[in-house]
């Protein structure tokens, strides 16, 4: 029993009075003492939402964004962070903005209280909506409902902010997207509108620059194809037929910047995008988690008696009566651990799950759970996985990863690969260097709250899921529950992102929550906090990365040993230390020139949160090591770190069976990325910007030299995508043949009215891929606009059988099925026009749904007519698949150019701009792109700014107790100007030239905003994250050492 | 959110008697910003009855006083401050600490009285740690990862850095708070308001404000002629973020000479810190770049800064520069 005070004062009542307030503080008298009102517990009161009266009855404590959002079922509102730090959830109280979560319900009764469902329909959307779907001011939409009304409570009351006032009456509204400048556009042109401007929206973009490459090029740059028609697909010698047959010429609807398919979009803006966290029942369940406290222990006893018997509780499950799985939960053929485990291997683990009629209720239960823990000795970190009296957490196995793969000549390694010999190299080289990075941990967080619901009707199963795909989910579902999957419907249409973190948070307990929802007969849903949710995300692992580099005196890296060690938490794979997909994946831009290098990968056991794709993989754990060691060989050797890079990077040469793409414009990248940046005007000397090196009159801070700017350049690649489909039906029939092969397919429906309906498992997270694909069929089947294409997606019972998206690869993979279902139908609308016309395919034209002869256009027919010729529908199908990689893998290399401002008086810095170069392909939309690509370098913004809340003195424990106040995403306060250029890189073994690019760049950014930081101050961080502690301190030391007998 | 009931007194008198009835178990509710966290995280420390003030009618307005100063009741919204044509005519540098707290949507929900006695944000603290605020016999700040919260200034028993802006930026106006109490009203100034951690009716607080007591108002005196004053606050983003380091200055001038000064330090210590050797380093010297960097040397003297927080010296120091740079402009 624990003693505490508190008990003691309640049994005191009036407490002991232990103040010190003098008696002259006394300034007047008491009065008399008036009769004393009841206080309430629970209240029935009239919320006047939207104009329309509503009753609801209540607790005390319940908040309004719960009575609206789960007493009244008005599910527009969505709440992320619950702790007042998001303002997702804000609404107008008698037209001032509050947010919902954090605010009493009792608060608004009687109270005009206006949410986004009041703000305007689809049929009649306010300009806020209209017009933020224009520019694109929602990505993942979580965020939108939020800031919109708030924008609405600012232009009720100023008709006409300027640009700062709309960024100050927006500051409390966290965008995970960061589409904040859309955001911004948004606000000023619907001000406008509101006026009575009359105005013409049209999409824009806010800063691209777009270098079209030739479509020919040759290897004397860079990557790059030769003329001819065959393109050799890398080892394999595969012929491929260019662009598949449709190059990027004529174009009409590609390259156009058009907002996003208004079906996706639209409902982003009024409230009725269904996130799982939107689905609602007047019957609903909620469930709340307990979950661990210890990094290591095994439970011993669960007592849930004194939970079972509380008000309003309705079933508990814990390791002793939870199901047992048929067959294991598997995603991307790999096992996750069981969701409520017996031995529990990180802080944050499932206990038990309590359902109950509110989350309040259920949150009552879980306290009263009493739990005895065998604490078992833990290691969170990588430093204390490979103590030598680390605890073994690999139970006989030790805490090093290895497997049937890893190298025998490389006993201490999870992986590795070398060419030469490394220690020959360094031995004959004229300087060797080594230096150490420690990537400490990172997690891209969802603005929603990761979770499902479940409900059942009979025997049949419906899941509204969180994720990047359903098939997949259904299928392990229907195994992991013993049922067939028929029996099962996903639906998954939107997520509030989901970075790849989500899958562990969500997909892991979908069996859970679907056996609570049959054993209590109701639909259970669970919104896990975000502080469980931490525990729960797939995130990017401590990575602890060593140099030894070799170098000539001219700066030439002659020999390179590369180490990495990582996290991996209790996962059994190595995941971040695997083989050429992964692993290689991240040093081969660097290495290319190098003769003698090695790269050993060892990934370790630890008692931490699991990593796993989240928002890219590995991308900007190990490129924070990479740039940051270029940067400082640059500065080493006394060269510029552009030219230094240029001296280095992968260039494609014919028949290098390492690189094997057929573009890759490295240099390009670069001196682009560069000139657009204006990178000439860089200071050479760190900490040497605005002024002199040396404060003037010997005053250490001078006024004139106190704020320095520093430019820094990162770089990075990704494996951009695997050619879903390329080799033909032949070839895929093989690889769609292999038990783990990943098909995606599709459905095109051409209807009667001439309209065509993709059918697409996918979700959207805020990519709005499916706006790109539609691109793609509009483009193939000759029409000059994207109106005729119309999206059906995210659900079982209606789109065909897909894999999920992985590693940014959408438009190749979905992309693939999408685009050979468009070749297939466009070429059986022109047979069935050829008959109908009497005449040879090869002599018809397609424009916009009519088909005419070439030579006497008058000879025509129509995409209707031949619908409605076949029973009003012609449907074709298409498929693509994953296989093939390495021989069928394109690659995608990118940049950031960052300048940052550093206060050299207080550690304080700003980032002042950012030029983001990416390789691209073909860029099929390049406005939704631009989004796309603001928010992924916002993200890894963050990402090397904020470390993983977790205790450096307790490891193994965290604090994520105040929602977003302890892991601080970016603001509209926060962001740079930013600037995408697009190097047009036309991938000549895909349709148009397209391959994608979504995370292509996010890797550079870490190490672009450290090496600017750097270039400004003079302060070099070798331990991630970049904070205002770590420059001050480095600030007060170089401070120290420059005034003798001055401490520091 | 942890279970609760409402009182919502309609006086001051009957407030005072509710909290006097439930004793430690009761608190004052206003905007509930900072309370309804507690209450979320379902600490042990947070109340179960909450006593609504904002149906009294008389704690919420700003209002000019018969000597030009001016009297705010407790019960005002931060916005209302932050809005104020009086406050931004007479206290400028008071109404830009206020525009910098939280979020807007927060300043419209916050009261001047709950920021002034806000709860410390110490990640311990609110992540339910057995701690001294919340029923234990131990600091984990003290201990732990003490980068943000936590004083780098030494402590006593709680070493959780005390959070508020609006106190920082009212000392340098010498305002005064007003509390009602069942003996009748007390009067204080703002540093004994707010004092530090200190055991008040069994528990460690911030503040001197008694179980049963309330924060009707603070009065600020007329603005002096000649006072120019600055406020400086880091933080890791523009919005939301609590001080790493600020610094509310206040100097009384007289062309370039300093007559008199207030300088005072948030989120480095217990308490918003009054640095008293620098206002007397700073009395009767002339504004100038050299004078900032003395005064830096002055400053500060007995930080005592944990393990992972001195950097907050070297900020806070940085803004003193900062600060008298600006009114030196």
């Amino acid at each position: 029993m624990s003693y505490s005070r508190r008990n003691f004062l309640k049994a005191a009542g009036s407490g002991v009075v232990l103040t010190v307030v003098t008696r002259e503080s006394l300034v007047a008298a008491p009065t008399a003492p008036p009769a004393v009102a009841k206080p309430f517990a629970n209240e029935k009161a009239v919320f006047i939402v939207n104009g329309k009266p509503y009753a609801a009855e209540y607790e005390a404590r319940t908040t309004l964004w719960e009575v609206i959002s789960m007493k009244l079922g008005l599910t527009g509102t969505n709440r992320s962070c619950n702790r007042a730090s998001c303002g997702a959830c804000s609404v107008l109280v008698d037209g001032t903005p509050f947010y919902s979560c954090h605010t009493l319900a009792t608060e608004a009764v009687g109270k005009k209280i206006l949410t986004i469902e009041g703000l305007g329909d689809a049929k009649n959307l306010h300009p806020l909506q209209s017009i933020g779907h224009t520019r694109v001011a929602a990505d993942c939409g979580f965020c939108t409902a939020g800031w919109v009304v708030t924008a609405k409570g600012l232009l009720d009351k100023n008709p006409n902010p300027n640009e700062d006032q709309v960024k100050a009456a927006l500051a409390g509204h966290i965008c995970r997207c960061s589409a904040y400048p859309n955001i911004i556009r948004t606000v000023m042109d619907s001000a406008a509108v509101l006026r009575g401007s009359k105005i013409q929206i049209e999409p824009e973009a806010d800063s691209i620059v777009h270098i079209k490459m030739p479509m020919l090029r040759d290897y004397s740059t860079t990557g790059g194809h030769l003329a001819g028609d065959e393109v050799v697909e890398g080892s394999n010698k595969t012929i491929t037929r260019k662009w598949q047959g449709y190059p990027p010429e004529n174009l009409k609807v590609l390259g156009q910047l058009l907002p996003p398919l208004p079906e996706v979009s639209i409902p982003r803006f009024t409230g009725k995008a269904q996130y799982a966290s939107r689905v609602w029942f007047p019957d609903l369940l909620y469930a709340k988690y307990l979950t661990s406290p210890h990094p290591r222990a095994r439970i011993q006893d669960i007592d849930t008696s004194a939970a079972e018997k509380m008000p309003g509780v309705k079933y508990i499950l814990t390791y002793k009566n939870a199901p047992k799985l048929q067959r294991p939960n598997v995603a991307r053929g790999r096992i996750l651990p069981y969701p409520l485990p017996q031995e529990l291997n990180m802080q944050g683990e499932a206990v038990a799950i309590v359902a109950a009629e509110t989350e309040d209720l259920a949150q009552d239960a879980v306290d009263a759970i009493k739990v005895q823990y065998e604490v078992l000795p833990f290691a969170a970190t990588l430093k204390d996985s490979m103590a030598k009296d680390a605890p073994d957490l690999g139970r006989g196995k030790g805490n090093l990863i290895r497997h049937a793969d890893s190298p025998k000549d490389f006993p201490q390694a999870t992986w590795a690969d070398q060419r030469g010999d490394v220690e020959k190299g360094l031995a004959e080289a004229d300087l060797v260097k080594e230096f150490t990075y420690h990537f400490t941990g990172g997690v891209s967080v969802p603005m929603q709250p990761s979770g499902s619901v479940a409900k059942w009707d009979g025997d049949r199963l419906t899941v509204w899921s969180m994720g990047q795909g359903i098939y997949p989910v259904r299928a392990t579902l229907a195994a992991a529950l013993g049922i067939d999957p028929s029996k099962v419907r996903v639906i998954n249409k939107y997520n509030g992102s989901t970075f790849g973190a989500a899958r562990m948070a969500a997909e892991r307990f979908y069996p859970m929550i679907a056996h609570l929802a049959k054993v209590t007969g109701r639909p259970v849903k669970v919104m896990l906090p975000k502080d469980q949710e931490l525990a729960q995300l797939q995130i990017k692992p401590e990575t602890i990365t060593k140099f030894r580099v070799g170098y000539k005196k001219d700066g030439r890296i002659v020999a390179l040993d590369h180490e990495v060690y990582v996290s991996i938490a209790d996962l059994d794979f190595g995941v971040h230390a695997d083989g050429p997909g992964n692993a290689a994946n991240q040093f081969e831009l660097y290495t290319s020139q190098v003769p003698n290098w090695r790269s050993t990968w060892c990934a370790y056991r630890t008692n931490a949160p699991r990593p796993g794709a989240s928002r890219s993989h590995l991308q900007q754990e190990t490129k924070w090591s990479w740039e940051n060691m270029m940067d400082e060989m640059a500065d080493a050797v006394g060269m510029d770190p552009v030219e230094y890079r240029m001296m280095h990077i992968t260039r494609l040469t014919p028949g290098d069976t390492r690189h094997p793409y057929e573009s890759m414009p490295t240099v390009e990248v670069l001196q682009e990325g560069a000139k657009a940046f204006g990178w000439d005007k860089r200071n050479p000397i760190a900490g040497g910007g605005n002024g002199s090196a040396q404060p003037a009159r010997g005053v250490v801070r001078d006024s004139n030299d106190r704020f320095k700017r520093g430019f820094g350049l990162g770089m990075s690649q990704h494996h951009g995508g695997n050619m879903g489909y390329h080799e033909g039906e032949e070839a895929f029939a093989k690889l769609a043949a292999a038990p783990d092969a990943n098909i995606f397919s599709t459905e095109l429906d051409l209807a009667a009215d001439g309209t065509v309906t993709m059918k697409i498992a996918l979700p959207d997270s805020g990519s709005n891929a499916a706006t790109a694909l539609a691109a793609l069929v509009s483009e193939m089947l000759g029409f000059t606009t994207r109106d005729h294409v119309r999206l059906i997606w995210g659900d079982s019972d209606i789109a065909p059988v897909s894999d999920e998206w992985f590693g940014g690869r959408t438009i190749t993979l979905q992309g693939a099925a999408i685009c050979f279902a468009a070749d297939k139908l466009r070429k059986d609308l022109l047979a069935r026009a050829a008959s109908a016309l009497k005449t040879d395919a090869t002599k018809l034209q397609i424009r916009d749904g009519v088909i005419s002869a070439i030579e006497d256009p008058k000879k025509s027919t129509t995409f209707a007519a031949l619908a409605k010729a076949n029973n009003g529908l012609i449907r074709q199908t298409g498929r693509g698949t994953t296989g093939g990689e390495r021989t069928a893998t394109n690659k995608g290399v990118g940049a950031c150019f960052a300048e940052v401002e550093v206060d050299t008086w207080t550690g304080n810095w700003r980032f002042v701009r950012a030029v983001y170069t990416h390789d691209t392909g073909l860029v099929i939309n390049p406005l939704v792109s631009e989004a796309d690509m603001v928010g992924s370098l916002m993200e890894s913004t963050q990402l090397a700014t904020d470390a993983i809340p977790w205790d450096r003195e307790f490891p193994g424990t965290r604090h994520y107790s105040v929602g977003y106040l302890s892991y601080r995403l970016p603001t509209i306060m926060d962001i740079p100007k930013s600037t995408q250029v697009y190097i047009d890189s036309l991938e000549p073994r895909w349709f148009y030239g397209v391959k994608s690019f979504s995370e292509t760049t996010i890797g550079a950014v870490p190490g672009a905003i450290s090496n600017a930081i750097y270039n400004a101050c003079g302060v070099r961080i070798r331990e991630h994250p970049i904070t205002r502690e770590k420059i001050m301190a480095g600030l007060s030391a170089k401070r120290a050492a420059k005034t003798p007998g001055r401490q520091a | 959110m942890k279970k609760v009931s409402i009182y919502k007194p309609s006086t001051v008198d009957e407030a005072i008697q509710i909290l006097t009835q439930h004793g430690t178990e009761a608190s004052v509710y206003a905007g509930g910003t900072d309370l309804l966290i507690r209450l979320k995280n379902r600490l042990e420390q947070a109340p179960s009855y909450l006593v609504d003030i904002k149906k009294i009618d008389h704690l919420r307005y700003i209002k000019e006083d018969s000597q030009g100063g001016v009297e705010i009741g407790a019960a005002t919204k931060l916005v209302e401050l932050e809005e104020s044509p009086l406050l931004r005519d007479k206290y400028p540098m008071l109404v830009e600490a206020i525009g910098k707290i939280s979020s807007p949507e927060l300043r419209n929900a916050s009261t001047l009285g709950g920021d002034l006695l806000q709860e410390v944000w110490c990640q311990y603290l609110r992540g339910g740690y057995s701690c001294w605020r919340n029923g234990g016999y131990l600091c984990y700040g003290a201990i732990g990862d003490n980068s943000y919260y936590h004083s780098a200034m030494g402590g006593r028993l709680c070493y959780a850095v005390y959070p508020g802006d609006a106190a920082t930026a009212l000392i340098p106006f010498d305002a005064r708070a007003k509390l009602a109490t069942p003996q009748g009203v007390k009067e204080l100034s703002i540093e004994q308001l707010v004092p530090g951690d200190l055991l008040v009716d069994g528990r460690i607080q911030s503040h001197v404000v008694r179980f049963n007591e309330i924060l009707t108002s603070v009065v600020i005196p007329p603005p002096k002629p000649g006072l120019r004053a600055s406020f400086e606050k880091l933080r890791p983003r523009g919005v939301w973020d609590f001080a790493m380091a600020s610094l509310a200055l206040s100097l009384q001038l007289r062309g370039k000479t300093i007559d008199d000064s207030r300088v005072v330090f948030g989120g480095i210590a217990g308490k918003p810190l009054r640095e008293t050797a620098v206002e007397a380093f700073l009395k009767d010297k002339t504004l100038s770049p050299e004078l900032a960097e003395q005064a830096m040397s002055v400053a500060l003297a007995n930080a005592a800064p944990l393990k992972y927080n001195a950097t907050k010296i070297d900020m806070a120091k940085g803004l003193l520069a900062s600060g008298l740079a600006r009114l030196n402009a």
